[in-house]
């Protein structure tokens, strides 16, 4: 029963830990790659290439790692809830892939854009990267935040508002993936609006690691209610 | 008890209808996304675009959406009947991980091609779109089938028929790997597995007043 406590308590320090990292990393890459000026021509694109190379490189790094932190995250979540053998718990794994999918099909791009020969690679790219941001808002946050505040409702692994604030990013990124549809290039203000999700993984992770002593006895008073969630 | 039992049949209703969605939006996929002539001019196929812009984006958007709405159904079935635990529940998991990601990079160079510069930009897409399917459906129909033919939570035959149209896509795949794009002939099987999923998902939703933990 000890041994079960304390590995539940490293579960809560390791994984909030690792969604705080997950966090910073992702700030950081946005941070250091900041994209090319608005309409660049050729030698504009080619030029900032060679200028940013290595920020645009561990950017891209940055972006590929730091997902995989959330997603231990918010794995260690679905574990805490013992959710993983419901359907809730597997439609959250399911997002998880989703998100790891179309993050490092946007990093791909990243670094195909840094090739300058053909002349029109870093063109492409840029065209690819714009098409793989409609992603995130039409199917990768929506297919993560719902499930996981599904889970997180049926336990009290953290307080019910996060559960509650997952299901309404779902639906607000859901909203915008196709209000925004027919906009080839999605406008900065709804790419910067992906910031508030960083901003709850954020609070979830610093809400897990204080809460890591209290986790228990609270989870064994909402067992039955946890039980009856789907 | 009794909670656990409305809970299932609960999850049968949903999942079905999620099912039976996700196939409604394939179909209206189908039904206002249109392609353009193999071998179009560059001059054609921007015009193509112009005039099919709204249409395709939204029919593009159907083909992101629709995986979801599935892959919640299949996972569904492998929860109902119990297997979440067996190696073909997980394989059922991993297959449907391969539909969407195989949708969505498809999708991606779609969004792509409506962008008329670079020139060579619309022609991108078009050599993407037309292999997705077969790639990805054996993934999900296999592990699928084995579970619906070892439980009870739909009848065994949807379990046969799972996976001989994973064995028929596989072949297909096979078959038609040297060109490098599929003939007309074998785009009937994506309607063919719409059926599957509609029919799939009719049949749980029938079934749900009737489901008790013993069918697991």
């Amino acid at each position: 029963m000890n041994k079960s406590l304390d590995s539940k308590r490293s579960l809560c320090i390791f994984g909030g830990l690792a969604g705080a990292v997950g966090v910073v990393l992702l700030g950081l890459s946005f941070a250091i790659n900041t994209g090319p000026p608005p309409n660049p021509t050729r030698a504009e694109l080619v030029k900032f290439g060679q200028d940013n190379y290595a920020k645009i490189l561990w950017g891209a790094w940055l972006q590929a790692v730091g997902p995989v932190l959330i997603v231990l995250f918010a794995f260690s979540l679905v574990h805490l809830a013992r959710a993983t053998q419901r359907l809730a718990g597997w439609m959250t794994f399911f997002g998880a892939t989703i998100l790891m999918t179309v993050s490092l099909v946007e990093i791909i791009f990243y670094i195909s854009a840094l090739h300058t020969d053909p002349a029109v690679m870093p063109y492409i790219s840029l065209v690819l990267i714009s098409a793989v941001q409609h992603l995130y808002f039409i199917v990768t946050a929506p297919s993560l935040f719902f499930p996981l505040g599904i889970v997180l409702l049926g336990s009290a692994v953290l307080p019910r508002a996060f559960g509650y604030l997952a299901l309404v990013l779902a639906g607000v990124f859901a909203v915008l993936g196709a209000t925004f549809m027919l906009r080839l290039i999605l406008p900065n203000y709804v790419t910067a609006f992906a910031g508030v999700q960083a901003l709850w993984w954020l609070a979830a992770a610093i809400s897990l690691i204080s809460r890591r002593g209290s986790s228990s006895e609270s989870e064994n008073r909402n067992q039955p209610m946890m039980e009856k969630a789907v | 008890m009794k909670v656990n039992l409305s809970s299932r049949q609960t999850l049968s209703l949903l999942s079905g209808l999620s099912g039976v969605a996700g196939v409604i939006l394939l179909s209206l996929s189908f039904a206002i996304g249109t392609s353009p002539l193999s071998g179009a001019a560059h001059a054609d196929l921007v015009q193509w675009g112009q005039q099919n812009y709204v249409k395709a984006l939204w029919a593009a958007w159907l083909r992101v959406v629709r995986p979801v709405l599935i892959v919640l159904f299949g996972l569904s079935l492998v929860h109902l009947s119990g297997a979440t635990h067996p190696f073909a529940g997980w394989m059922t998991f991993f297959g449907a991980m391969i539909l969407p990601s195989v949708s969505l990079i498809v999708i991606t160079l779609y969004f792509s091609g409506w962008n008329p510069d670079p020139v060579i930009m619309p022609y991108i897409p078009l050599k993407f779109v037309s292999v997705a399917q077969i790639l990805a459906a054996p993934a999900l129909f296999l592990p699928l089938g084995i579970i619906l033919v070892s439980t009870r939570i739909l009848p065994r035959v949807f379990g046969y028929l799972a996976l001989l149209l994973a064995a028929i896509l596989l072949i297909l795949g096979v078959d038609f790997m040297l060109r490098l794009t599929l003939p007309a002939s074998v785009t009937p099987f994506v309607v063919v597995q719409a059926l599957w999923w509609l029919t799939a998902s009719i049949t749980l939703i029938a079934r749900s007043g009737v489901l008790s933990p013993s069918q697991a």
